[in-house]
């Protein structure tokens, strides 16, 4: 039995593991509020519209003397909202509000609206977190509606004014981005939108001027039930205006600008077909995945696909592919393989960096990535194939040459220092860590693909 | 009344404003829906699209 490093807050209980299984303890002090949540069917009723994760009864046997276990439903990969794109951080702030809405027309209400409740399941948010319910007292106005802002208003108001730069403030701060910071980071005119005003600027000028105030304690401020619903759904309404501006990045049209030809591009694709189909993965890890074509190939035949790159926008742009083609198996995230997010929060244990989070024995796809790694960012063959060879079994990865117009691209500011980027250095640094299973040279083309397996 | 996270005065008085002001938006949005509903289904529909667009 081992406990989730990150579940201390709740004092009504806590996450833990046993044989790679998810549980729950419930502390006797949340215990009748649980049983009333079950038998008034509140908790299946937010099961089933696919809202919260589900739950059984747990048949293991523990030892607590008091209190209930219940075993939870697993997830397949852990990520963070500093890991997410535009489109999943919307997904999630909304899934919040629905239950909010929900636990308000059901006489709860949300008691934290961390993103950290919120997981993914393909490119669908749902909340992991059964103990985030308490019942709702007449008139008390919503405790996370700050937090709320902060996690989720707050950065997706910023992303919406083309300030992307904060997606991974949570990583500095857990608590969220705080909102006197957005306030001046925001252009002057946000001051005419009225939820950004409403909920950003004087939100935050309240705030300050009130910071000392405990008024409340004596139960000045008071909201009734029909306001604190108009309120959530006056955030649905705002939350889902928000858009991303319409300016392109240089990936975006990658496959429509570069370089590739059609018959290589073809080759490429029967290549990783025709291996993924072999291999049939349980975990695929797609490096640098750009638009994500090749992900979706490999979801065909591999239980899990990860789809990461360091561009929000194209991850933006892959959740609405991946879910208007309903393929539920692919999870992309943004991710930097050069500065993957580190662990944090209290003894940098509370959230696990996202190399610790990685299946180990993963089927990894690295395709126009390696003239990325060794020329852009100076590391060498050898540095690539340890990296890899720590998370996968089998790696199909593509070799640019320099001569390649994206090798030369990458070169054009830089000073040549690449003397050792040549294909037999390639070869002989990955063979120290893998066994060569296929080879083939793309015609036409300055590119060859590979297939290893680990040694 | 206490509160499991620390919600902010301010961000708890707000609510007291904002629960005026979201009744006044969504009312007037929905006459908006009304209007458009009757006199011109085709921006309706633009509108409900535009919503469903992420």
């Amino acid at each position: 039995m081992k406990t989730e490093n990150s579940s201390f807050r709740d004092r009504d209980g806590f996450v833990f593991y046993s044989n790679a299984e998810v549980f729950r303890f419930i502390k006797p002090t949340y215990l009748s509020t649980f049983n009333e949540m079950v038998n008034n069917g509140f908790l299946s009723k937010l099961i089933e519209k696919k809202y919260l994760v589900n739950y059984e009864e747990s048949a293991e046997e523990f030892n607590f003397t008091e209190g209930k276990v219940i075993k939870q439903e697993k997830i397949n990969f852990i990520s963070y909202p500093y890991e997410w794109s535009f489109y999943q951080l919307k997904k999630a702030a909304l899934l919040t509000l629905k239950i909010q809405l929900f636990c308000l027309e059901n006489g709860y209400s949300l008691k934290d609206a961390s993103s950290f409740n919120i997981q993914f399941k393909g490119t669908n948010p749902i909340f992991i977190d059964t103990l985030s319910f308490e019942k709702y007292v007449e008139g008390k106005p919503w405790s996370a509606y700050r937090q709320f802002c902060q996690h989720f208003f707050a950065p997706l108001v910023l992303q919406s004014y083309g300030i992307d730069k904060l997606n991974k403030y949570l990583i500095e701060n857990i608590e969220g981005v705080p909102l006197d910071l957005c306030a001046s980071i925001l252009p002057f005119y946000s001051k005419l939108n009225l939820s950004v005003y409403l909920h950003i600027h004087l939100n935050s000028k309240f705030e300050k001027k009130h910071k000392e105030d405990l008024s409340f304690k004596n139960k000045k401020i008071a909201v009734n039930k029909s306001k604190l619903i108009s309120i959530i759904k006056y955030l649905i309404y705002n939350t889902e205006k928000l858009k991303l501006p319409k300016n392109k990045t240089n990936w975006t049209d990658y496959y429509k600008e570069f370089t590739y030809n059609e018959a290589n591009f073809r080759e490429k694709k029967i290549f990783i077909e025709k291996n993924t189909a072999l291999i049939k993965p349980e975990f695929t890890i797609d490096c640098g995945s750009n638009t994500g074509v090749f992900s979706e190939i490999a979801s065909i035949y591999s239980s899990n696909v990860l789809s990461f790159d360091f561009d929000s926008s194209v991850i933006h742009q892959q959740c609405k592919v991946f879910s208007s083609k309903k393929i539920s198996n692919v999870l992309p995230l943004v991710q930097d393989l050069c500065q993957p997010s580190p662990s944090i929060g209290w003894w940098n244990k509370e959230r696990k960096s996202f190399l610790e989070r990685l299946p180990e024995n993963s089927c990894t796809l690295a395709l126009a990535l390696i003239h990325h790694l060794v020329l852009s960012n100076n590391l060498t063959f050898n540095m690539v194939a340890e990296l890899f060879a720590s998370f996968s079994k089998n790696l199909l990865i593509e070799f640019v040459t320099k001569e390649d117009p994206q090798s030369q691209r990458l070169l054009v500011s830089k000073k040549d220092i690449f003397d050792d980027y040549t294909q037999f250095n390639f070869e002989k640094s990955f063979s120290e860590h893998f066994k060569l299973v296929e080879k083939s040279e793309l015609t036409d083309s300055t590119r060859v693909m590979f297939f290893y397996t680990k040694k | 009344m206490l509160f499991y996270i620390d919600p902010g005065t301010g961000s708890l008085l707000i609510q007291m404003l904002l629960g005026a002001v979201a009744a006044v938006v969504l009312f007037y949005k929905r006459i908006v829906f009304f209007f458009l509903k009757i006199f011109n289904k085709k921006k309706l529909n633009e509108k409900l699209e535009n919503q469903n667009e992420d």
